[in-house]
């Protein structure tokens, strides 16, 4: 069984690395400018009151020393207490993370599978006029500038037309009154919506290009010729025989991009007061909270190297040709 | 029977430094269950016929004039729908292992079903596989092997599988092009005898497309002979190749060494292949001919008829000049 101990190996790799990152982030917020007391005091706080908080989040031990004990606690289980929430910060980030995996994934599985529809037509189409309207859509929502196509989405299906809530997750007015799991699914696909295509329209332009110049790549193989000399339908070389080949790569897009999609949102959820791990690290960053900030970095990290396994592991049961 | 009539055939590619007669006004005839072979160096247009043959030449290339009669039909005049209905069905062709001919995600067995599938749609699913297995066996790949993918196999276990894709519908005539290079010599052997078993067993026509004269020889009972898009000399096997009469047949020949040929044999030069986009409407062999006279430069040479199935595209006094020395 070489993949069990491929895969063993890499969790093993993993592990150091993501050990390498923690060590990493721990010291960095501890350079950062700011302390962690700057938000939390009063003008009127006296230097005792001020030097007893930072001795209450244990600011004040050696950093090596406060290091062991973070790692000695996050080896635990225990990430800490957030500094300006008071929280435990698992309890934060579990609060948080579904909303996150919710609006992204959705949004990142949505833009691939629509991406990697119409860069197929683009490529099999290639010079007509199809081909050309979709990839100049696709550079123009490649390279739009989020917060500016999130703010202008707001406030135009937003605000002047109102078809669509401001921001948040629910209307708390209807859920008050319990009703049925439909109408509860209604209301937050009504409040996913926005944010939803503002992501969508950013992403799907560049899986789009991706299948399209990787497909074009694929058309011109031997294969394609031998299955049309087979006599093979138009529509059975371009799904078969050269969509499959030329997916491989998006892929790898796809699955690196649904990793960071949890920081990679931030100004998104930022914008669309959305409840996820993206605002709340910006928060965190701001605030100095470094347990939360650290969580916060160390969950991307986390679910980077975890997502790279998965991509690896996909390939080789996409492409035969790829084994561990 | 006649099965493949090609008349003044022309095929053109659209380049940017304009027009490129890749195939110039050929002809030849081919009967049921015969085997004609292409040889010449590359660049001679082997292959943009066999791609003609199948309608698959490449968006900038196009049928300039001529007419290929296959069976009654002339392939020249057919759309999209006929070529894709006729293709692999009434003509397939071999393709060249060495290159990616397989596609790399799909099993083998897979890819020669799908061949079958498509020109039988009413074809029970069991009968397919046992057709796929038939043909497996034919090409000497063992069962177990079916469901491999082709990175899989050896270069001759994918050149058989390939044989096997082409043989699927029983077409009436397979294009075999380069089947052998990049083989080594016992697996070539084992292929080329494939082919003529299958040549003789099931009554196939062939065309097979070389740059091997050996192999050529091997295969085909009539050859033709190519140099810068035209056939240049035709014939049967033993006349072409025992009695060369066209002065490029007679330098291929030549260069091909063989153990107790005279070591001192003189190769004549050939100068690069003529320029296919400004022919001068001459001779394309004169700038390497070692017979030329001043004729040949502008006037274009003319079928010579030397016995009744041996011809050469020269001109009578190069030819006469030739017998002499």
């Amino acid at each position: 069984m070489r993949i069990k101990k491929y895969i063993f190996n890499k969790v093993i790799e993993i592990t150091i690395i993501f050990f390498i990152i923690l060590t990493i982030l721990f010291f960095l917020f501890r350079l950062s400018p700011g302390t962690p007391i700057s938000k939390m005091v009063d003008p009127t706080f006296t230097l005792e009151d001020q030097n007893l908080l930072i001795e209450q989040l244990g600011l004040d031990k050696p950093a090596l020393e406060q290091y062991f004990i973070y790692l000695k606690n996050f080896c635990t289980g225990n990430l800490g207490f957030s500094f300006h929430y008071g929280e435990p910060v698992s309890k934060i980030i579990l609060e948080r993370l579904p909303w996150t995996i919710l609006l992204f994934t959705t949004s990142t599985i949505l833009a691939a599978f629509v991406g990697v529809m119409l860069g197929k037509i683009a490529a099999w189409k290639k010079g007509s006029a199809i081909d050309n309207f979709l990839s100049i859509s696709a550079l123009i929502s490649h390279t739009l500038f989020i917060p500016w196509f999130a703010l202008l989405i707001l406030w135009f299906l937003g605000f002047k037309v109102g078809w669509f809530p401001l921001g948040g997750t629910l209307s708390p007015e209807i859920w008050i009154t319990e009703p049925s799991l439909f109408v509860k699914l209604l209301d937050l696909i009504h409040h996913m919506f926005l944010p939803l295509m503002t992501l969508f329209f950013i992403h799907v332009g560049s899986y789009l290009l991706l299948m399209r110049s990787s497909m074009l790549g694929v058309l011109k193989e031997d294969y394609i010729i031998t299955a049309k000399a087979k006599g093979l339908t138009e529509k059975s070389i371009r799904n078969k025989h050269a969509a499959k080949n030329a997916a491989l790569p998006v892929i790898t897009s796809v699955g690196l991009s649904l990793a960071f999609s949890i920081n990679g949102g931030a100004l998104t959820e930022q914008i669309f007061t959305w409840p996820g791990i993206g605002r709340e690290l910006i928060f965190a960053v701001s605030n100095n909270d470094y347990p939360l900030a650290q969580a916060c970095f160390l969950l991307i990290a986390g679910v980077v190297l975890v997502a790279n396994l998965i991509v690896d592991l996909l390939y080789a049961y996409m492409d035969p040709r790829i084994t561990y | 029977m006649t099965l493949l009539k090609v008349e003044n055939l022309s095929v053109g590619y659209k380049t940017k430094k304009g027009l490129l007669n890749a195939v110039n006004n050929i002809s030849f005839t081919l009967e049921q269950g015969k085997s004609l072979g292409f040889v010449g160096e590359s660049g001679c247009g082997k292959t943009t016929i066999g791609m003609t043959l199948m309608g698959l030449l490449p968006e900038n290339a196009n049928i300039l004039q001529g007419d290929i009669y296959f069976n009654g039909s002339n392939l020249a005049h057919f759309n999209d729908e006929k070529w894709r209905n006729f293709r692999g069905k009434e003509i397939s062709m071999i393709f060249q292992a060495a290159m990616n001919a397989m596609n790399p995600v799909i099993r083998v067995d897979e890819q020669v079903m799908e061949a079958i599938e498509v020109h039988n749609p009413d074809m029970p699913r069991n009968e397919i596989h046992t057709k796929v297995k038939k043909l497996f066996n034919m090409v000497e790949i063992p069962e177990n092997r079916l469901k491999d993918y082709p990175h899989q196999y050896s270069g001759g276990m994918k050149q058989r599988a390939i044989i096997a894709m082409a043989l699927a519908c029983n077409p009436k005539l397979i294009i075999a092009d380069e089947p052998t290079t990049a083989l080594d010599a016992i697996v070539q052997d084992q292929i080329l005898k494939e082919i003529k078993e299958i040549k003789k067993g099931l009554n196939t026509s062939i065309i097979f497309i070389s740059h091997d004269i050996a192999v050529v020889a091997d295969v085909c009972e009539d050859i033709c002979v190519m140099y810068g898009g035209q056939i240049v000399e035709k014939g049967k096997r033993e006349e072409v190749f025992k009695y060369p009469r066209h002065p490029y047949t007679k330098t291929l020949l030549a260069s091909y060494l063989n153990l107790d040929s005279d070591k001192d044999i003189k190769v004549p030069e050939i100068q690069k292949p003529p320029n296919l986009i400004t022919l001068t409407g001459g001779c394309n062999f004169s700038a390497s001919c070692i017979c030329k006279s001043k004729n040949c430069i502008n006037h274009a040479p003319e079928w010579v008829n030397l016995s009744p199935t041996h011809q050469a595209f020269c001109c009578e006094e190069t030819l006469g000049k030739d017998k002499n020395d």
